[in-house]
Formats: structure tokens, sequence, C-alpha cells
């Protein structure tokens, strides 16, 4: 079984769990602020997502167990919530200046209040360096958030030599 | 030390308050009902009282109520956390006898800058010798001028409520539940009414007192309320004709003498390179209506355009690019090439671009500031397995 690792992380606000519940055939609350999900691709691949709430003690988790050979981070935060960018800016600054990772910065719009300029505009990903982007997304759609993992795995592809 | 009584259900929250309490010198206690806080109150008076309206063993308002006449509870600050989204019910629990009131969900950091707000208001008003504060505080975002408007008639209410925006303060007087008077700079009665609605951020402070000043306003609360309403709409439609409030404008051509009106140079005035849309709104001698009428329209005739600079800090306002009403409008590429260049501009200042892998000013956790390495990649997974992937979500 081939497993490729995920990990959804974000100010305690920006809810992690609806999200996995969308993503994953199972999701279990590990312990508090820290869920984990799972999606089975086909019998021999399984991706498996860690929500994690970011707060003052993250940067003392063990984060080297799982990002050195997971597929990459989503960093979660909520346009009309500035408080989450300035977490989301934190936790961009902490994964780039300690991990050699794919980090995908995805802004929450909800469906109603989207609009399809902002959603055209960041369809596919803003470059932000060589190994992040910026998108956005809705919480409520699956689609839009399956694409939050598609555009991870394109970093990944962009990353690997021909 | 301060005493503070944490009084919720929710056990994630209570762990995050437990956090922050044993970081931030509190003696934090903890109870997540009302019979345990019933019982920690036996023990010892705190300072302050932090609860969730919604306790599952009885009733919060009542709660209140009888602290507020017992001889050990009587003196301390409430704070009310609730996600009440009924006005009327948000008002009860305001008129409960709390001292502020926090919508959920919120960040912790902004529950300790409240206790430390409302701790050192106590501490001022126990030097000056008061022994009293009837009122509470909050942020527009949360709760706006309307509804506190509201909130005062509902109860029937008297007091002051003090306004800021930035560097600007306005003060609203209502009397009996009836809006008495208002201020703002050097202007009084409806003229500072009808600004202060219009604010959607910024602080409020409420306070329950006697108003003894002349009557400057005359109109039924109901009529002041529905011009606001009326007023901010109208708001809300013209910053949907204008970018972010937060970008600054410069000043590109002179105008030709029929494009001139009593406005222009008042708000030509104060395009300089430097201060944004918004700073133009608090600093304008024009009412804030105006000044938007006449910023658009400078905008639309091509005597102003955006200059490179972007203030991230008011990236809330994105939303003025939620009308779905411009799909068919010939601005559209213009418009996503401006979200774009915002969007970049905020993030090269936390990612430089030209650095694949910048190394974070954070060094808490480097053994020796500067040398903290990259952990380089273990990533195993094949090209081929990886396009599988993306398959199988598409």
């Amino acid at each position: 079984m081939r497993i490729g690792e995920v990990l959804i992380v974000g100010p305690k606000t920006v809810k992690k769990e609806p999200l996995l519940q969308k993503l994953c055939d199972r999701v279990e609350l590990q312990e508090k602020g820290i869920q984990v999900g799972w999606l089975s691709l086909d019998e021999e691949m399984l991706l498996q997502f860690y929500g994690i709430q970011w707060n003052r003690f993250s940067k003392s988790y063990a984060w080297d167990l799982i990002l050195t050979k997971a597929l990459g981070v989503i960093v979660l935060f909520d346009w009309d919530r500035p408080e989450t960018i300035q977490t989301a800016e934190e936790i961009v600054q902490y994964f780039n200046g300690h991990f050699e990772i794919p980090i995908l910065v995805a802004s929450q719009i909800e469906k109603d209040s989207a609009s399809h300029i902002v959603a055209r505009a960041y369809r596919g990903g803003l470059p932000l360096t060589k190994s992040s982007k910026f998108t956005i997304y809705q919480p409520d759609d699956s689609d839009s958030i399956r694409q939050l993992i598609v555009d991870l795995v394109n970093i990944n592809l962009e990353q690997m030599p021909a | 030390m301060e005493k503070i009584l944490f009084v919720e259900p929710d056990e994630e929250l209570v762990k995050d308050f437990q956090d922050l309490e044993s970081l931030n010198d509190f003696e934090g206690r903890i109870a997540s009902t009302l019979e345990e806080a019933q019982n920690l109150l036996e023990s010892a008076s705190p300072q302050l009282i932090v609860a969730e309206a919604h306790l599952p063993d009885g009733d919060f308002i009542h709660w209140v109520k009888q602290l507020r006449e017992k001889p050990g509870t009587k003196d301390s600050m409430f704070i009310v956390l609730s996600d009440e989204k009924n006005v009327e019910k948000r008002v009860a629990l305001i008129e409960s006898g709390v001292d502020d009131y926090i919508q959920k969900p919120f960040e912790m950091e902004e529950l300790l800058y409240r206790i430390r707000m409302l701790l050192r208001e106590k501490e001022r008003l126990s030097q000056k010798g008061a022994v009293e504060f009837h009122g509470f505080n909050g942020l527009l975002s949360e709760m706006n001028v309307i509804d506190l408007i509201q909130t005062f008639e509902i109860g029937k209410k008297s007091g002051v409520v003090a306004l800021n925006r930035g560097a600007l303060e306005g003060n609203l007087y209502i009397k009996d539940g009836t809006i008495w008077d208002a201020g703002l700079g050097v202007l009084k009665g409806e003229a500072a009414l009808y600004q202060l609605v219009l604010w959607l951020d910024g602080n409020f402070s409420v306070t329950f007192q006697p108003i003894l000043r002349e009557q400057g306003i005359f109109r039924p609360v109901q009529e002041i309320v529905q011009n606001s309403i009326q007023l901010l709409d109208e708001k809300e439609q013209l910053l949907t004709r204008l970018p972010l409030l937060s970008i600054i404008f410069e000043h590109v051509r002179d105008l030709f003498p029929d494009e001139i009106n009593e406005n222009t140079q008042e708000i030509l005035s104060h395009i300089d390179g430097e201060h944004t849309i918004q700073d133009i709104l608090d600093e304008t001698l024009v009412d804030e209506l105006t000044a938007l009428r006449e910023i658009i329209r400078l905008y639309q005739l091509g005597v102003l355009r955006e200059s490179m600079s972007f203030q991230p800090e008011r990236t809330k306002e994105m939303a003025v690019l939620e009308s779905s009403s411009v799909e068919e409008e010939p601005m559209e590429d213009e418009m996503i090439d401006r979200a774009f260049d915002a969007v970049q501009n905020f993030f090269r200042q936390i990612t430089p671009v030209e650095t694949e892998f910048p190394i974070s000013e954070d060094q808490e956790l480097s053994p020796e500031a500067g040398e903290e390495e990259v952990r380089p990649r273990k990533l195993s997974f094949s090209r081929s397995e990886l396009q599988f992937i993306k398959h199988r979500l598409l």
C-alpha cells in the first residue's frame, strides 16, 4: 500500500474538519485540534490527511516526521478574517524556513460571495515561489476542495526533473 | 495575580483557555456548568468572569442578574461568549449586566485582548474612585452602529456610545432609547450621526448613563434606522465600483474646466501617492458618500489611477469584487489583473520570490540563529504515481 500524506494547517477559525469530511472516506479526531482523514484512490494507493490547528505551540511539533516525505502542506485562511491571514503568513514563513516542502496557500471564500472573477483569477494557482502557490477554494464545494489536492500534486510534478 | 473564572462547556475552548491563562499570569479557574461555576464562586470571587451564554444547566441571564446582586461578585467584570445571531437575543444578553460581548467563533488572542482591556478599565475606575461601570465594549465589525441604536431602543436605555475608527472619534448620545445627539469632529446632530452609521470597522464603547445635554436630533429612531440602512446600501453599491479601499491612487492628468465641481479640489488635495482611499475618506471634509462618489467619478474619468502601492491589511475589502453583475463588463480583464497584482504583492512580502526556500526570521527553534537548515525532501512518489493521484482526484 502506498500512502501519500498531506497536511492541512490553519488557524482555529478556519475549519478543517468539514473540509476533511468532504474530501475523505473516513475522518477521525486524533486529539484536540488534530484530525486525520483517509481517501482511498484504489487498492494500492491511499491519501492520508492531517488537519491541524495552528497555535502558539505548533512550532514545537515534530513536523519533520511527516513533512520530509509528505506531498505537501495546504495552508488555509479566510479573506474575510484578517487575523487568519496573519496566521497564514506565520505558517508559510515557518514551513518555508524549515522544510523543503510544496506549500499551497488556500483562501476560503464562501460560495455565495465568491466572485466568478476572483475564482477565474486564481484558477490553477498563483505562483508565489517555485515550491508554493496561492489559490482559493469554496468550503462547501467538494470539487473545489479536491482541486486543492490536485494543485498540490501539480506543484510536486513541476518540481520533478523532466 | 488576576483571578478569572472561565465557564465554558466546549472542551476545546477550555483547553485553549488553559493554554492562554498559563502563559499570561492569570489565575484561572474552569467550570463547564453553572453548578460548577457556583461551587467555585463559593470559595473565591474572581475579578473577571468569562462565560458562554448557552450553558446546559440553567438560565444565563438569570444567573448574571443574581451575581450582580451578590456582594462577592457584584463588582466582577463579565464577558459573555455567544454565537447568537438574533439581535434581540444578543441585546437581552448584553442587557443582563455583562461588560463585554464576544461573538463566537473568536481567536483566543482577541479574548486575551478584551480581558486585558476590561481589567485595565476596572483598575482605572477603581483609581478614579468610581464604584460601578455600566456598559460594554466591542468591535463595529461584530455589532454596527445600527445594531447599537436598536439595542438602546429595545431596552429604552440612556447612555453614550463612544466610537473610534483609526484616528477618528465620535459619540452618539441616546436618551430613553431615542437618539438624542451625535458628534464627530466639527459635525453635530444628524450630520455626525449619518457619518457614524457608515462605519463598518473600528471599536465602540457603550456606557449606560443619564443624558443631560441639549437635544440635537429630533427624528424618530425607526426613521433614522431606515435612513441609515439606505445610506449603508448606497455605500456598498459605491464600493463595488472602486478597487479596494486600501489602494493608493495617483493623479495622472489635469482636469478640463467642465470636469471640476465643488468637491474636486478637496478630494484631489488628498491624492499624494501615500494616502489610501480609506485615509482620504477619514480625512476629507466632504461627507463619506459624497467623497466616494467624487473619487469614483475621477477614477472613471481617468484622472486617478492606482499606484503600485498596496496595503494588505484591508484584504477584507476584496468583497468589492463580489458583484456578479460585473461578468459581462469590459473591465473584467483589468479586475483580474488587479486581483493578481494585489495578492502577488501581498505574498511577495512573506515569501521572497527570488529565494526558493527562504529562511524564516523566526529562529526560536534554531540552536544557532542564522544557521537553521532546511530539511531536504524524501518524497518517494514517482511522476507516474503523482499523475495517477491527480487522475483519480479529477
